[in-house]
């Protein structure tokens, strides 16, 4: 029976762990849409999941070769959201890993790191400029303050995620300059 | 990389060596493990990152597979070539210094 959970998340790397943690428990995910995943039943442990954040929009040609070359490797694409993909396999024991050496986790960490950046700059700006409306008027436009409070909330999240991302790519290059898997 | 710009990584290296004749990026795959004994084994993301680099660089160019067929396939270039030798010379001088060294620590 499907389960469909509202949960946001900023941390690509929380999610992940979140969506393995259900995994555990039986819960296999089988969808995605924003700010909600949906989920079915399965055995306990029965899948890993994976997330990927695509270079291009998941129709583009280079991410169809991308994704069909992840099928090729018994993984399952179970979802697409924006440029967000999520796979998952079966648990046989052997390692799931999409980036397997550390300068490949190093650039898709750096490709977070940017989106991060991105979106937070984005909502704070968004967000000042309606709390600005908000409170230019008396009575204040409690739409725009609200909108305005909203985004600058989500901006500040996304850069708290820039700097937990930041902080691994620390600990990646370091562990770089010793080897590289 | 190789030569001045230095060393290449063990994935690079691999499917450079995995493309003396043309082949797709899951046999690259196989190939690869199959080849360090289980030990190398490439996710896809590491793999189709680095396939891109390679076809920026002209080190391997993407080639026409059979009619009927689905995959991309690949295949070395005389700069990959090329590449793949530096590296080879590399890791000879490399293990050739360091069996002196280790060795003459153990006698």
């Amino acid at each position: 029976m499907k389960r469909v959970v509202c949960k946001p998340f900023w941390n690509p790397q929380s999610e992940e762990k979140w969506i393995n943690d259900m995994s555990a428990k039986g819960l296999a995910l089988v969808g995605r849409k924003p700010f909600r995943h949906v989920f079915d039943s399965a055995a306990p442990g029965e899948y890993v999941y994976r997330m990927d954040l695509l270079k291009e929009s998941p129709a583009h040609p280079e991410s169809r070769a991308y994704l069909d070359l992840v099928r090729e490797t018994g993984a399952e694409v179970v979802a697409t959201c924006t440029r967000w993909v999520y796979f998952r396999k079966k648990a046989d024991g052997a390692p799931f890993l999409i980036y397997s050496d550390i300068p490949s986790q190093i650039a898709y960490n750096k490709r977070l790191r940017a989106g991060m950046l991105f979106l937070g700059i984005i909502n704070l700006l968004i967000g000042e400029s309606n709390i600005q409306i908000g409170v230019s008027q008396q009575p204040v436009i409690v739409v725009n303050l609200l909108l305005g409070i909203v985004c600058a909330l989500l901006g500040v999240a996304s850069l708290w995620t820039y700097t937990r991302i930041g902080k691994k790519l620390r600990a990646l290059k370091k562990e770089q300059r010793i080897r590289e898997s | 990389m190789a030569g001045s710009a230095g060393a290449l990584t063990e994935a690079v290296f691999y499917i450079l060596l995995s493309l003396r004749e043309p082949l797709h990026g899951y046999g690259i795959m196989q190939n690869v493990q199959a080849l360090s004994r289980g030990r190398v084994t490439l996710g896809a993301g590491t793999l189709y990152g680095a396939l891109g680099t390679l076809v920026a660089k002209g080190w391997i160019r993407p080639c026409a597979a059979a009619p009927d067929a689905r995959k991309k396939q690949y295949a070395i270039t005389g700069p990959g070539r090329q590449a793949a030798l530096a590296e080879l010379a590399r890791l000879e001088e490399l293990t050739g210094n360091a069996r002196r060294i280790l060795q003459e620590e153990g006698s």
